[in-house]
């Protein structure tokens, strides 16, 4: 049974059409094989052309215009960040407020305190007193003619506290000396009482 | 087509990729005289030879990681070599566009004889105008295809096929010529 499909198979396939090529095809054939021929000079001398040497400074002029190797890609970034915090530091230094202008901002804010205080007169020194009235004076942008004239009394009892002191040594017993200059104290206060009221 | 590139290729370019100089001047030593000699048959100029090579290597490294490997780096590099050559050329002042025509006859057989020595060859297509000297560069020395050649000319497939023929015309007339 085997065999006998064989055979059919065998038989079938014997009996397939047959197809013929065009006339023309081996005309083409031929005349490729011909070109091929015939250029196989062409392509045996082009096979041997001279290979032309490229001058050497060329790779300078490449690598001038190439970015740097990757180490230094990397650090980039990193050199400028810390060239920014330099210019940070450098503006932020450059832009503090001189050491002086800051005590006297300082004073400022501790104004109304020491003109509240200044009153109560047992609670200071002469000297500390004086200090405080000084830097308060010297807050004043604009005095009245008041306060000019009171400031201008009390510039001469300081220097008349001065040519007194000078006269009193350390252990200087006369009385009457110390009297004065207590007065002349006494009269200082007034006055800063006065020019305080006046400002 | 399938190109594999080499795991020693694929090394160096990597390596490139990471700006290793010397890994980018390994890989300018490798195809240096080959490209210089494209750039050379392409511009008839070794001054402008050099400038090409020049702008053409710089263009490779800086635009290396779009080469997807998917042919050979010679391959890769070739083309922009070519096209640096080309765009150089169209820039002279002498330089005029092919024209765009096609002549019947573009496969008409042309036998070349037993021999052709390669240095008058080098002279004659050194003396061929442009456009047939850039065709057939291209098209028989270095292998490009048609279509290919003809896209980087800007001109049509027909046209690349007819001045190639013009080309092998006036080149076996040169070389007549030099007998």
């Amino acid at each position: 049974m085997e065999e006998k499909n064989k055979n059919n198979l065998k038989k079938a396939i014997d009996g397939l059409p047959k197809y013929s090529p065009k006339d023309n095809l081996w005309d083409d054939i031929s005349n490729a094989m011909h070109i091929q021929e015939g250029e196989k000079a062409l392509q045996e001398a082009i096979n041997h052309l001279p290979v032309h040497v490229a001058p050497n400074k060329v790779w300078s002029n490449i690598a001038a215009n190439l970015p740097t190797t990757s180490k230094r890609v990397w650090l980039t970034p990193l050199i400028t960040a810390a060239s920014i915090a330099v210019l940070i530091c450098i503006f932020y230094l450059n832009n503090q407020p001189p050491l002086e202008d800051e005590i006297v901002h300082v004073t400022h804010q501790e104004l109304p305190v020491l003109k509240e205080e200044l009153v109560n007169l047992n609670q200071f020194s002469h000297g500390q007193r004086d200090s405080a009235f000084k830097t308060i004076v010297r807050s004043q942008k604009k005095s009245s003619d008041a306060a000019k004239q009171i400031l201008a009394e009390l510039e001469e009892i300081s220097n008349d506290k001065k040519g007194l002191k000078s006269r009193l040594s350390r252990f200087d017993i006369n009385s009457e000396l110390h009297d004065k200059y207590r007065a002349l104290e006494r009269e200082e206060l007034e006055l800063q009482e006065a020019y305080l009221a006046n400002i | 087509m399938t190109f594999t590139i080499s795991e020693t290729e694929s090394a160096l370019v990597d390596a490139c990729l990471r700006n290793e100089r010397r890994a980018q001047k390994a890989l300018y030593d490798r195809y240096k005289d080959a490209m210089y000699t494209v750039a050379y048959r392409i511009t008839n100029d070794f001054d402008l030879a050099q400038d090409v090579l020049q702008d053409a290597f710089i263009q490779i490294f800086r635009s290396l990681k779009s080469f997807r490997k998917e042919s050979t780096i010679g391959a890769w590099i070739k083309i922009i070599v070519v096209r640096t050559a080309l765009k150089t050329i169209k820039k002279q002042p002498h330089f005029s566009p092919i024209e765009d025509y096609i002549v019947g006859n573009a496969n008409k057989y042309m036998d070349w004889g037993n021999h052709l020595d390669s240095e008058y060859l080098e002279q004659a297509i050194q003396s061929l105008p442009v456009g047939y000297r850039s065709v057939f560069v291209l098209i028989e020395v270095e292998g490009y295809p048609h279509k290919e050649v003809a896209e980087m000319l800007s001109i049509s497939e027909g046209t690349s096929k007819s001045q190639l023929f013009h080309a092998k015309k006036k080149l076996r007339a040169i070389l007549e010529n030099m007998k």
